[in-house]
């Protein structure tokens, strides 16, 4: 058994989402990034003397939503408090957050790691708070400087149970959560930017041992492929640390990209002691069944759901469904192209959708929202299959007509004069005139070389520049030589 | 820490360590005359507060607010006045539109 | 010897007649302000300049027939308000050269009814205290007798009503910080219920007990200024959206069958004679008006100081944690990291006793006490609201009547160097903020030393009229608040 093998690795995520609301969460600031320094600040949430909160009812509204998706108990009674601390992007010395009663609790998110099965992982509770602003070092000689346009962010932090084993499953977690919110539409997800990201706690355990080992912290970590970085090194560095008799400290560490390790973070030494005590310039939140039932029914479709009822609907394959559930995009584009066609062609236009059109986007480097051809344009083309107006290999062509710009697949066809021939005697004069041509192959075949229908179909296909009706061709080769 | 060792603890006595510690919390540079001073004054204080231990409170709700209000919402509606030089009018030092503080080592 | 200076009803009759003008009653104030304050200290900032000016723009709306009750009326604001472009210090070196970009809704709503602001009156250092000794800019002085306190923390607009500096001072009660002054000074204090005036732009003490009121020369003019203040504020999220009732109206109900409280709790032994024998008076007075005396109870009283002594800290260690020498205010030379410049801008731009509560405040606050302190106070908190509750109910009371202050006026430095003391004279006016219920005190006699002595009638939440008719029935039948101290140079 190997030394890792030994181990268990325990990880549990604290994610900070940022809602992506107009204005800020107390106050009427732009919610914006990339202004210049506190332009974006007002006495509010710069926290000047005597200024009070009012809350954005779209922070509620979003942060419900949120909790619904993530399948937790939305608190009808839920309040904010005081989280005391001195640093200088924190301009009243405390953080409004929440503490005792969060607006969400006790929710979870299926996960399907690559090569793992479906697991649950619990969510313990999410809450709403606001963001900090920034400090800055960078070439700035003898100081800091403090840019507070960040400060007043809403922020809804989700707060994971010590389920994930491992950075792929944290990794997959963190997939299917960024997914979610930006599916639900509350949050950009963007890791880089900051308006999603991760604290990840990491500790590790002798296998069958059921106490949690001593965890380290880990913070900044900008992407997922950063905190999966993380988490391995991390769990290596604290097995090295109980195999040489020592012991794991609990404390704050900074991962460092460049040098690929967690270190230390100095300067936050201090023992914390947040103090935290109800807000007293907030009167709780009380929240209607009716507040929450509403905002559930105009959510969208989870992802999960969506992905049950695209097998079951339309009768799609899980890998089919997946790859079309994967984001709120791409299933909104196939279904409205469902919509054009029928829903019994929906197995032919999921073809259309994962194989042609993202293969050519794929190629073109390019994403489904820049896509020329349009879903409703896809889904008349695979109608126009099933018609029988036109043959597959017909399709191909006027799809890459419809990529070039051209449009309606059906001014297409009859533009360039592409509808299919299904006139019996018209394909059957052309069939007798290729068998006529090929008595040779009729012998082989009728001895057993079953295989030259392939070669009679083409034949008959070029002559007709590829517009004859596939299924006439065959029924009536099939009849002849057979016959 | 347990409730027990809570109601253990002599609150009378206030140790000048906890003032420090306390002081460090608050973010007060505190001299040792004053340390002193603070011990004693706040273990007469918080002498006061002893008579509260007897009074039987369990069930009662916790009160935080004066008037029983619920939260009042705004609409989100984003406004903006770019107010950065009046609100550096007031900083003791800025630079390039920023507040400026000593070096801040993370 | 100048003319005196009216009270607020006065004032506005003689400006709807033309019989005076805004700027002349403006320049009268100024000209006492000017004699008078190097004595008294009830101003940190006179804002001549700016109160002149808007005396003559009332002075033309009156003449164009427009303006309101408040339109060319002179006041006094306490220095924790926030005035746009007008230096507020909430009397602290942390905040000496702070100055607003931004209007509190108080002000706001008085300079939008026409009223002058004279200046920005002195208190104890953000609020914290009960004699003005702890201000940054030194002590207020008691008009009758210099030697005195006036209370605090408002007591700079309590000076000033009472040394007719101004026709009316707006101050701010956590504990009891209009009333308490308010007694002591001879005039009437009103602290509304919590929430029927915003706090925005005002400088937070304890931000769960805060409320601002007016301080006059009797009760029309506490209503006539309440009229203008009190209101639904979507600035403050606990603002009351009830709408504030006719509180003139008020004024002209008899108080005859009316039952009013008396709760044996605040005439035990910590009560002086002299103003034991005062409130004997004033209560004698209601039976003659038809009033029915009611004995009551009020059990949890005497847990009110500890109780108010956590969570008025508690909140104030946090409320002041802003004041960090990064934005705005003082900050201490030569930091030479954060925590440096966090430790000594605050060691240095804060007072004595504001140390003292922002200690006191972590501590209750810190990691091992919550529990046995601060949700043990918000638990007995609960307690005594529901004590007040249950008499008014049970006894179906409109008014409960107390002492405002267990003695009159003290003299200056006698209790500056025993916080549990100073304390303790808020025994009387505290359990009413912990209750968010409204209150008046109003003068009713004198002791031997010839000091002011106060009464206080506390409402049901929101019952802000009840009060203002309890009192102004007292004032219709007796003489006290007419008194103007007389030794005034």
């Amino acid at each position: 058994m190997s030394t890792e093998s030994r181990y268990e690795t325990v990880i549990g995520l604290e994610i900070h989402t940022q809602l992506a609301t107009r204005s800020k969460i107390f106050c009427g600031c732009p919610n914006r990034f990339g202004s210049p320094p506190n332009t974006q600040i007002c006495p509010v949430c710069a926290a000047f003397p005597g200024v009070l909160p009012v809350i954005n009812k779209a922070v509620l509204d979003m942060a419900i939503m949120t909790g619904l998706a993530l399948q937790g108990e939305i608190r009808t009674l839920n309040e904010f408090s005081r989280k005391n601390y001195f640093y200088p992007d924190l301009p009243a010395g405390y953080q409004i957050s929440q503490f005792e009663l969060p607006i969400v609790e006790h929710g979870f998110l299926m996960i399907e790691p690559e090569g793992g099965a479906r697991k649950r992982i619990g969510i313990t509770r999410a809450h709403m708070e606001v963001d900090a602003g920034k400090n800055l070092h960078e070439g700035i000689v003898g100081a800091s400087w403090v840019d507070l346009n960040r400060t007043g962010t809403p922020l809804l932090e989700i707060v994971t149970e010590p389920d994930l084993r491992s950075a792929a499953e944290t990794g997959a977690f963190l997939k299917k959560l960024r997914g979610l919110v930006r599916h639900l539409g509350v949050c950009d997800g963007n890791m880089e930017e900051g308006s999603f990201r991760c604290d990840a706690n990491v500790s590790v355990r002798r296998r069958g041992e059921t106490r949690l080992g001593t965890r380290a912290e880990i913070k900044n970590l900008n992407s997922i492929r950063n905190v999966m970085r993380a988490i391995d090194y991390e769990v290596e560095r604290q097995i090295d640390l109980i195999e040489a008799g020592e012991k794991v400290i609990q404390e704050t560490r900074l991962w460092d990209a460049n040098q690929n390790h967690t270190r230390t973070m100095r300067g936050k030494e201090e023992a914390h002691d947040y103090r935290y005590f109800p807000e007293p310039d907030l009167p709780p939140v009380v929240l209607t069944v009716e507040r929450i039932e509403a905002i559930r029914k105009r959510m969208p479709e989870l992802p999960d759901e969506k992905l049950i009822r695209f097998q079951k609907d339309y009768g799609l394959g899980e890998y089919d469904a997946g790859v079309l559930t994967a984001d709120r995009e791409m299933a909104d584009y196939f279904e409205a192209a469902v919509m054009a066609a029928r829903p019994a062609e929906a197995k032919s236009v999921a073809n259309w959708v994962t194989v042609e059109l993202l293969g050519r986007l794929n190629r073109e480097g390019m994403e489904l929202g820049q896509s020329p051809v349009v879903a409703e344009a896809l889904g008349k083309l695979t109608r126009m299959i099933h018609e029988g107006i036109i043959s597959g290999k017909i399709a191909k062509t006027v799809f890459g007509h419809m990529w070039d710009g051209a449009g309606d697949p059906a001014r297409i066809v009859e533009e360039k004069g592409l509808v299919q021939v299904s006139d019996q005697g018209a394909i059957e004069a052309e069939v007798d005139r290729i068998l006529a041509a090929h008595p040779d192959k009729i012998a082989q075949y009728r001895s057993g070389k079953v295989q030259l229908l392939g070669f009679f179909v083409g034949e008959i296909m070029k002559a007709m520049r590829g517009k004859a009706n596939p299924g006439v061709v065959n029924g009536l080769l099939k009849s002849k030589l057979d016959g | 820490m347990s409730k027990s060792l809570i109601q253990s603890k002599n609150h009378m006595s206030i140790t000048e360590e906890t003032i420090r510690h306390v002081a460090t919390l608050a973010r007060l540079d505190i001299s040792p005359g004053e340390i002193q001073t603070y011990t004693g004054q706040l273990s007469r204080i918080l002498g006061l507060m002893e008579q509260l231990r007897a009074i039987p409170t369990e069930g009662i709700a916790p009160m935080s607010h004066a008037v029983a209000l619920t939260l009042p919402e705004r609409e989100d509606v984003a406004v903006n006045p770019d107010r950065r030089e009046a609100l550096l009018a007031n900083a003791p030092d800025s630079e390039e539109g920023c507040f400026r503080v000593p070096k801040i080592i993370e | 010897m100048d003319a005196p200076i009216p009270t607020l009803a006065q004032a506005a009759q003689a400006l709807a007649a033309r019989e005076t003008s805004s700027v002349e009653l403006t320049r009268a104030c100024l000209s006492r302000i000017e004699r008078l304050d190097p004595t008294l200290n009830a101003f940190i900032t006179v804002d001549a300049e700016g109160a002149l000016r808007s005396a003559e723009q009332a002075d033309q709306a009156r003449s164009r027939g427009e303006g309101g009750a408040l339109t060319g009326i002179p006041l006094a604001i306490k220095d924790l308000f926030c005035t746009e472009g007008l230096r507020t210090t909430c009397a602290s070196r942390m905040l000496e050269r702070f100055v607003p970009p931004y209007e509190s809704t108080v002000t706001a709503r008085l300079r939008a009814a026409g009223a002058v602001i004279l200046g920005k009156t002195n208190m104890d250092e953000f609020a914290m205290g009960s004699s003005n000794e702890t201000s940054y800019f030194g002590p207020v002085r008691n008009p009758w007798d210099p030697a005195r306190t006036p209370g605090g923390s408002s007591g700079g607009s309590a000076a000033a009503v009472a040394a007719g500096l101004c026709v009316a001072a707006i101050g701010t009660d956590t504990g009891g910080s209009i009333r308490q002054p308010a007694a002591m000074t001879g005039i009437t204090g009103l602290k509304p219920t919590y929430g029927r005036v915003s706090r925005f732009g005002m400088i937070a003490f304890a931000s769960s007990l805060d409320q601002a009121g007016p301080m006059t020369r009797d009760l029309r003019d506490a209503a006539m200024l309440l009229q203008v203040m009190a209101g639904h504020d979507p600035l403050d999220s606990t603002s009351i959206t009830t709408p504030p009732p006719d509180y003139l109206a008020a004024l002209e109900r008899p108080v005859r069958d009316w039952r009013i409280g008396l709760p044996e709790e605040y005439f035990g032994a910590g009560l002086h004679p002299e103003v034991r024998a005062a409130i004997d008076g004033a209560i004698a007075l209601y039976r003659e008006l038809g009033a029915t005396i009611v004995p009551i109870s009020l059990p949890y009283t005497q847990h009110a100081i500890p109780t108010y002594y956590i969570i008025a800290p508690a909140e104030a260690s946090s409320n002041l944690a802003r004041y960090d020498g990064i934005r705005f205010g003082h900050r201490c030379d030569q930091p030479k990291d954060l925590k440096d410049l966090y430790a000594r801008t605050r060691a240095e731009g804060f007072g004595a006793e504001v140390k003292r509560r922002i200690m006191l405040g972590t501590y209750v606050l810190s990691s091992g006490y919550y529990d046995a302190y601060y949700r043990k106070a918000q638990r007995v908190r609960r307690l005594i609201a529901e004590d007040f509750a249950r008499a008014f109910r049970d006894h179906d009371l409109s008014v409960i009547l107390t002492p405002t202050a267990p003695e009159s006026a003290f003299p200056l430095d006698e209790k500056k160097e025993d916080p549990v003391s100073m304390y303790l004279s808020d025994i009387f006016t505290i359990n009413v903020n912990l209750a968010g219920l409204p209150a008046v005190s109003l003068p009713c006699g004198f002791d031997f030393h010839g000091m002011p002595i106060g009464f206080q009638l506390i409402g049901r939440p929101l019952d802000e009229a009840a009060i203002l008719t309890a009192g102004h029935a007292y004032q219709q039948a007796s003489d006290w608040h007419n008194a103007r101290p007389g030794n005034l140079p």
